[in-house]
């Protein structure tokens, strides 16, 4: 079955040399850092909610 | 002839010595009337001791080999002991290790409560996975599932060659305790070429080993990769979207309807309760009488397995060092390579500098972990110790790479 969890946000987390390293998400209220792997399905349940017309923010 | 009681046969010199059964194929050697040892038409040997064959595979001699189910026998819990009022939406991973509690509510009201109970009346199995009702739902939607998956890895299915002439069978097995007899199921889908088949078994009020045969298919090949290719389901409860189909009792394209009808509810009434433990699955085909005993794997082996998956809060203690007045760096390095990178949740805990001072840890700052570790920044309260002192503490973090 499809995952049906909710993504409350999401923004990019980069490190202290600037580079985007994770996101940081709110999933089910939860807040979570989520690796750049398209193998976590975390990160596949944020592309199918950019694929919804959301848009990850940018770092602080 | 009548009975020989001893007798020495020679071989001739060009075709050695033949036993030959009759048309039916089998042979057997029999002790006191008794067979003792059996070959079918097939060629698969069984002996009342317990070794058998299945399309000439030995089957309790699996040296070197992990069972193809983690965690079959409910040992391990790393994020929840009980969770209570479930039912709600979809449960992901509540209690057990590797136990998905897939849902989909549809405005139904059963609720459930999921618990890692200790059991003590089934030789072998100290542990089960119990599902105890305790909301009923007698009105039950269209839409509304629940059930207990496993998800495997295409590169932990290949030996079943799914998808060539040569596939072999599967077989499930599980036992199962209940409050009442009821009709569940057991779907096994292919999720790389959405194939499904399923078994229905009936629970009792004692232990019981259910063993489920599913046959070979020569149709699609799993993927070989660390994604899902098998998910092995238990079907509780489920709505007419799931049930008013043919049962699918071979291989076949999925269609919705047909996944497991002939189902009970595991929500029907509050006195309802399913514990479940001993999963595992085989390569082949097998009977009660010939599946391989279950491979019970030490606890280290059968955690680190787990671990592949999701690694709990404080389980690893990795180097740790104050980085500033109010951040902690953590660098884990795993037991094993983790399936996938992994997702970072906080959880705040306390610690402490090794040579005094102490922090409580509040939130995530930055999360960089690949498969076999990497580098966490934490943020903390406020510290007594001073920068770049080594700390001593479990990474206060959970790492989820499930399936």
């Amino acid at each position: 079955m499809e995952d049906t969890r909710t993504v409350n946000s999401a923004q990019k987390i980069n490190d202290e040399q600037g580079d985007y390293v994770c996101i940081k998400a709110v999933i089910n209220s939860v807040e979570m850092f989520v690796p750049l792997d398209n193998n976590n399905k975390e990160r596949a349940l944020i592309k199918t909610w950019e694929d919804a017309g959301n848009t990850i923010a940018e770092a602080d | 002839m009548g009975d020989i009681m001893t007798c020495k046969i020679n071989a001739d010199t060009s075709d050695g010595l033949k036993l030959i059964s009759d048309t039916s194929g089998a042979v057997e050697i029999q002790s006191n009337g008794v067979t003792k040892v059996s070959i079918d038409s097939s060629g698969n040997i069984s002996t009342v001791a317990g070794m058998s064959t299945s399309n000439g595979n030995i089957a309790p001699l699996r040296p070197n080999v992990s069972p193809i189910i983690i965690n079959g026998d409910m040992m391990i819990s790393q994020r929840s002991e009980q969770v209570t009022g479930m039912g709600g939406a979809d449960g992901v991973y509540p209690t057990v290790d590797r136990y998905r509690h897939s849902i989909t509510n549809a405005g139904g009201s059963g609720r459930f409560t999921s618990t890692h109970e200790a059991v003590n009346d089934i030789a072998g199995f100290t542990e089960s996975l119990n599902i105890n009702c305790t909301t009923a739902d007698t009105s039950i939607a269209a839409g509304e599932e629940f059930h207990i998956d496993q998800r495997i890895e295409g590169r932990n299915v290949q030996g079943f060659q799914k998808g060539f002439s040569t596939a072999l069978g599967f077989t499930v097995a599980l036992y199962v305790k209940a409050q009442d007899a009821k009709v569940y199921a057991v779907e096994l889908k292919d999720t790389d070429n959405n194939r499904h088949c399923t078994k229905l078994f009936t629970s009792t009020t004692g232990w019981t080993r259910h063993v489920l045969n599913y046959p070979a298919d020569t149709t699609g090949k799993f993927a070989d990769d660390s994604n899902t290719s098998l998910e092995v389901k238990i079907w509780l409860h489920a709505g007419s979207n799931f049930t008013s189909g043919t049962l699918p009792s071979s291989w076949q394209s999925v269609t919705t309807a047909n996944t497991c009808a002939g189902i009970g509810s595991v929500y029907d009434n509050t006195d309802n309760f399913v514990s479940i433990t001993g999963l595992q699955l085989e390569v082949g085909t097998f009977t009660a009488d010939t599946i391989p005993d279950f491979q019970f794997e030490s606890l280290g082996e059968n955690k680190t397995r787990c671990q592949r998956y999701f690694i709990g809060d404080s389980e690893l203690f990795p180097t740790t060092q104050l980085t500033a007045a109010t951040a902690i760096q953590f660098t884990p390095q795993f037991r094993t390579e983790m399936r996938a990178a992994p997702t970072a949740t906080a959880v705040a805990t306390g610690g402490f500098g090794l040579v005094g001072g102490s922090y409580t840890t509040t939130s995530l700052a930055v999360s960089n972990i690949g498969i076999n570790g990497g580098r966490a920044a934490v943020n903390i309260d406020t510290s007594t110790g001073e920068v770049k002192q080594l700390c001593q503490q479990g990474l206060p973090v959970t790492l989820d790479a499930e399936l």
